[in-house]
């Protein structure tokens, strides 16, 4: 059966024979065949599938206005650092959705890198700092993102689901962080404005947004 | 633990008196009453029950299984803190017993684990009660195993040091 895992010897009291006996009998009354979960890397590339998708079935619907106005340079430089916190952010949330797995990934650290590291690159790469209509002009921006964070939350869910949140506030969080970042995407395929200062607001807020939404569902489910 | 995925139910009962014990003394550690420790028991292998599924074979056991009871004991000790926060206080107070001779040079060992920080005294139940590594501690715990290595040092030094109290006093 369990032979692969080795028992200290137990000293000290042994628990009552017969709540033993009791919790086997609860056990063995609902027992199921159960499929253990897929290897890590396959939740991961599920994780980073739901990204890619719905990162290019959101910006379908309104059009990928963005793709004429970017450089090749700054495509691949944005993208790519997208590609890569999504990837990390995916493997944050596998990480934690099996109890006892090694947590390479703190939720809490990636998360402010990861907003730290796309703001600064969105400074570096858009040289367009003005702030004209910059309400206006954001505000369809906030919702689009929000909306795509809120439905890749809603399928990540049933993700989510499937695993035993030893940490329901740090993997919600995270995986509030994670939708977010298919906001971003979406948004960095759909909008066309290459101000700094308005995808810094308009388009990481949407980021910012579902993972604060993120950390307060898991704030609840882990009282 | 295979089998038991797979519905046998002799496997199912083998791994609770197998098991048992060992998660038992881990919450036994950590209660103050022995039917606190029964009833977190019988929490563990319903949950245990319930995530069958996220335990893939060929990884380590124990940390799986020690992570789930840490989240079992977390979320009593919640649960208790918030009933107790809404706890009226309707009877008096019984008269305090007369104070018994100190015989006792040193605290009892429970008591000195009682007396650490909760994060401290955890990883030293893991490492020293249940027998897991540091690695093993590390996974269960989801820090690094430079914290747990830390954690420990603390929870040695602080024991250490209460030891040495408890001896000068009965000197």
């Amino acid at each position: 059966m369990n032979d692969d895992i080795t028992l200290p010897p137990v000293e000290g009291e042994p628990p009552d024979a017969a709540a033993i006996e009791r919790i086997a009998a609860q056990l063995t009354a609902s027992l199921k065949p159960v499929r253990p979960l897929p290897s890590d890397t396959v939740l991961w590339t599920v994780a980073l599938s739901i990204f890619l998708v719905l990162s290019f079935i959101g910006a379908k619907v309104p059009g990928f206005k963005a793709l004429a106005v970017l450089s090749g340079g700054q495509m691949a430089l944005y993208f790519g650092a997208l590609l890569l916190f999504a990837g990390l952010f995916s493997r944050a949330v596998v990480e934690r959705m099996i109890p006892g797995s090694k947590q390479v990934l703190r939720p809490a650290v990636l998360s402010i890198i990861a907003m730290a590291a796309v703001g600064l690159l969105v400074l570096l790469l858009f040289s367009d700092h003005s702030a004209a209509r910059f309400v206006s002009q954001g505000i369809p921006c906030l919702r689009l993102g929000s909306i795509c964070a809120f439905v890749s939350g809603l399928l990540g869910w049933r993700l989510l689901q499937r695993g035993y949140l030893v940490s329901p506030r740090e993997t919600i969080s995270v995986y509030g962080f994670f939708a977010g970042l298919v906001g971003v995407a979406v948004l960095a395929l759909h909008c066309p404005i290459l101000n700094s200062l308005h995808v810094l607001v308009w388009h990481l807020g949407a980021m910012l947004l579902a993972g604060l939404a993120g950390f307060l569902l898991g704030s609840y489910a882990d009282r | 633990m295979v089998a038991y995925q797979q519905s046998d139910p002799q496997a199912a009962k083998a791994l609770v008196s197998q098991l048992s014990p060992p998660i038992f003394q881990f919450f036994l550690a950590q209660c103050r009453h022995r039917s606190d420790a029964e009833d977190l028991l019988q929490d563990f292998w319903l949950r245990i029950h319930k995530a069958r599924a996220t335990y893939r074979p060929g990884e380590p056991l124990l940390p799986w299984l020690y992570a789930i009871a840490r989240r079992v004991r977390v979320d009593r000790y919640r649960k208790t803190k918030s009933a107790r926060e809404h706890e009226v206080l309707t009877d008096q107070l019984p008269e305090k017993a007369a104070r018994e001779p100190a015989r006792q040079t040193t605290p009892p060992i429970t008591d000195l684990l009682k007396s650490l920080p909760d994060s401290q005294r955890e990883v030293l139940l893991l490492l020293k009660v249940s027998g897991l590594s540091l690695e093993e501690v590390a996974r269960t715990t989801g820090v690094s195993i430079g914290s747990v290595k830390q954690k420990a040092h603390r929870a040695y030094e602080s024991l250490r040091k209460r030891l040495g109290r408890g001896g000068e006093k009965s000197q």
